[in-house]
C-alpha cells in the first residue's frame, strides 16, 4: 500500500505541469487564432473600402480605370482605423492604421508586394503589424508576438 | 445756238439708240424788256450714254451795262481778275459793282468774311485761255453734263446655278459755260433709281440715291446667252445766271431728268455634275463616373473600361475618319465641315435603374449624355472580363464648300470592357 500511494504522488507531480501546459497553450493558440481572424476582417475590409476609390479624372482622359492613390491610401488607413476600434486587445488602432504598410497598385499586372498574389487590376494592398500577448503561455516565459495581416482587394463598386 | 437745233445736234452724234427724252424751254422778262431763254434737252441713251444740254440766250446784250457805255444807270459792272489761283481753278473772276455818280464799288465784301470772299454770288471760274474780260458779248451760254455707264458680268462665264455679279458704274464729264453776261450751269443731279434686266425673265429695281455704282448678284440657271440690262434713272437742276444792267444777278433754276442705259453679255455654262461624297466617321466617347468634371476633354475613345455596377455617363463625339468631299465632274474640290447633331443608341437595355439610363431607340441631340451600367460579370461569383459592344447611330450634318449642306445617319459602335475580380486576401 504505502508502494502505491507513493506512485501515485509521482505521477501527480511530474504529470500535473505537462497537462497545465498543454492547456495553457491550447487556450492561447485558439484565442490567437480568433485575433488572427479579425485582423484578417479588418484589414480586408478596408482594403475592399478602398477599391472603389475610383481616379474619376484620369478614367475621362484615357478611358482607363485606376485607383486615386492619395484617396484610396486615406480611405484605407481610415477604415483600418474604424475597424481595429473595439478590436480586444488593440490599444491603439489609430497607431496601426497611421503605420500600416498601404500600397496602391495601378500599373498591372503586377504581384502584391505583400503577399506575392497576382494582380491584374489596379488594387490597393495592405498590411499590419500587431502585437499578441499571450495569457497562459506568459507563465513559461513566452508573452508576446507579432501578427502580421495582409489583404489586397481589386478596384471596384 | 437754239434748244431745238441743240437736241437735233446731239441726236446725230449719237447715233443709235438715242432718244430726245425732254426738252424744256422757260423765258424770263429780263429788266430792259429783253427776253432771256433757258432750255434743256435731255437726251437718254441705252447703249452706254447719255447727256443733259441746257442753254440760256439774251438776244438783246443789255446785261449789265458794260463800262463806258452811252447807258446812263446809276451803277455800273466789270470782271476783275483775282489774284487767287489753285489748281483746280487757275482762274478766278469776279464782278464789282460801282455807283457811276461816286466811283465806288457798292458790293464790297462783308468785313468779317474770310478771304476770298467777294460778298456776291458772282463768284466765277472761268478757263485760262477765255477770260469774260475783253470778250465780245455773246448771245448764249452753255452747259452739258455727259454720262456714259459701263455693265459688266463677273464672272464672264459662269456655271448655270452659280452666282454672277451685274455691275454698273456711271461716270460723268460737266462742262459749265459763262461770259460776261451769263453763265449756264448743271447744278446737281443724282441717280434716282436703277433699273435691271437680268435677260432671263428677271428684272430688279434698287433705289439707292446718289450711289454711282451698283453691283448685284443674281444665278442663271439654265445655261446659255443672256443680255444684262441696266437702266440709271437721272434727275437734276440746270441754273442760269442773267446780269442785269447793275450787275446783279438773276438765278433761272430748272429741274430735268434723262435715263441712261447700257447692257453686257452674261454666259451661262452647263451646270457641272457635282457629286457629294458623305463623311466617314465614327462614334468615341468620353466616359465619367457619375457626372461630368471639369472641362471638357478633346479626346474621345473607341473602346474604355466599365466599372461593373456604375451608372456611367458617356460624352459622345464623333470622330472624323474623312471628311465629307465635294466632286465637280468628278475632280475633288475640297473638303467639307461635319459636326454632330444627335445620336441613338440602337442596343438592348443596359442594366442602369429605370428611368436613369438611355432607353434604346430614342433619339438624341448632340451634348446629351448616354447613361449606360453593366452587372455582369458577377460581383459574387467573379469570372473573366466581359466585353461589350453598344451601338450607337450617330447624326452627322455636312457643309460642303459651295455651301450645300447634307445630312447623314451613320451606324457605328464603341466597346466596353468590365471586369470583377472578387478574390481578395
Amino acid at each position: 500500500m504505502i508502494r502505491s500511494r507513493g506512485q501515485s504522488v509521482l505521477y501527480a507531480v511530474l504529470l500535473m505541469p505537462t497537462l497545465i501546459l498543454v492547456f495553457a497553450l491550447a487556450v492561447d493558440m485558439t484565442s490567437l487564432q480568433m485575433q488572427k481572424l479579425r485582423l484578417r476582417y479588418a484589414v480586408d475590409l478596408a482594403t475592399v473600402t478602398a477599391a472603389t476609390a475610383v481616379d474619376e479624372r484620369y478614367y475621362s482622359q484615357t478611358g482607363r480605370l485606376r485607383l486615386d492613390p492619395a484617396l484610396a491610401t486615406a480611405t484605407t488607413r481610415d477604415f483600418l482605423m474604424r475597424n481595429l476600434t473595439g478590436v480586444p486587445g488593440i490599444p491603439e488602432p489609430a497607431q496601426v492604421a497611421a503605420t500600416a504598410d498601404v500600397s496602391i497598385i495601378n500599373q498591372t499586372p503586377a504581384a502584391d508586394p505583400y503577399t506575392r498574389a497576382y494582380l491584374d487590376r489596379p488594387a490597393v494592398c495592405a498590411r499590419i503589424r500587431v502585437p499578441y500577448r499571450f495569457l497562459l503561455l506568459g507563465w513559461i516565459g513566452l508573452r508576446v508576438v507579432e501578427m502580421t495581416v495582409a489583404a489586397s482587394a481589386e478596384i471596384r463598386t | 445756238m437754239k434748244p431745238a437745233a441743240t437736241a437735233a445736234k446731239a441726236v446725230a452724234a449719237l447715233g443709235l439708240g438715242v432718244a430726245l427724252v425732254a426738252t424744256g424751254a422757260t423765258d424770263s422778262q429780263g429788266a430792259s424788256g429783253s427776253v432771256t431763254t433757258v432750255s434743256i434737252a435731255s437726251v437718254s441713251g441705252y447703249e452706254g450714254h447719255a447727256f443733259v444740254y441746257a442753254q440760256v440766250s439774251n438776244s438783246t446784250f443789255a446785261f449789265p451795262a458794260p463800262t463806258g457805255t452811252g447807258h446812263q444807270s446809276p451803277f455800273f459792272s466789270e470782271w476783275v481778275a483775282q489774284p487767287i489761283a489753285s489748281p483746280t481753278c487757275p482762274w478766278i473772276w469776279a464782278v464789282y459793282v460801282f455807283d457811276r455818280a461816286t466811283n465806288r464799288q457798292i458790293n464790297t465784301p462783308p468785313p468779317n468774311s474770310p478771304p476770298p470772299n467777294f460778298g456776291t454770288t458772282t463768284v466765277l471760274c472761268a478757263s485760262p485761255t477765255a477770260t469774260p474780260v475783253g470778250q465780245p458779248p455773246q448771245a448764249d451760254a452753255a452747259a452739258r453734263l455727259d454720262l456714259d455707264l459701263q455693265v459688266t458680268v463677273s464672272p464672264v462665264v459662269a456655271a448655270a446655278g452659280s452666282t454672277s455679279r451685274v455691275s454698273a458704274v456711271l461716270s460723268n464729264a460737266l462742262t459749265q459755260d459763262l461770259n460776261l453776261y451769263l453763265s449756264m450751269a448743271i447744278q446737281d443731279w443724282a441717280v434716282t433709281s436703277w433699273s435691271i434686266d437680268f435677260g432671263d425673265g428677271q428684272m430688279a429695281t434698287i433705289n439707292t440715291p446718289a450711289a454711282t455704282s451698283i453691283q448685284v448678284p443674281h444665278v442663271y440657271q439654265a445655261a446659255g446667252l443672256y443680255d444684262a440690262r441696266v437702266v440709271a434713272f437721272i434727275s437734276g437742276h440746270a441754273q442760269a445766271a442773267v446780269y442785269d444792267r447793275y450787275g446783279t444777278v438773276h438765278l433761272l433754276r430748272r429741274p430735268f431728268s434723262v435715263e441712261v442705259g447700257s447692257h453686257a453679255v452674261a454666259t451661262a455654262s452647263v451646270r457641272p455634275s457635282r457629286s457629294y461624297m458623305p463623311p466617314q466617321a465614327q462614334i468615341g466617347v468620353v466616359p465619367y463616373i457619375g457626372l461630368p468634371i471639369g472641362a471638357p476633354t478633346t479626346t474621345a475613345f473607341r473602346h474604355i473600361d466599365g466599372l461593373r455596377g456604375a451608372l456611367t455617363s458617356l460624352s459622345v463625339q464623333l470622330l472624323i475618319l474623312r471628311e465629307g468631299e465635294l466632286l465637280i465632274n468628278g475632280a475633288p474640290r475640297g473638303f467639307g465641315q461635319s459636326w454632330l447633331t444627335g445620336w441613338r443608341l440602337d442596343g438592348a437595355p443596359s442594366d442602369a435603374p429605370r428611368g436613369v439610363g438611355t432607353v434604346p431607340g430614342a433619339s438624341h441631340r448632340a451634348g446629351e449624355l448616354l447613361r449606360l451600367q453593366w452587372n455582369a460579370p458577377n460581383h459574387i461569383l467573379g469570372g473573366q472580363a466581359r466585353d461589350y459592344v453598344v451601338p450607337v447611330t450617330l447624326f452627322v450634318t455636312t457643309r460642303f464648300p459651295d455651301n450645300h449642306v447634307d445630312s447623314y445617319s451613320i451606324a457605328s459602335s464603341f466597346s466596353v470592357s468590365v471586369n470583377f475580380a472578387a478574390e481578395s486576401g
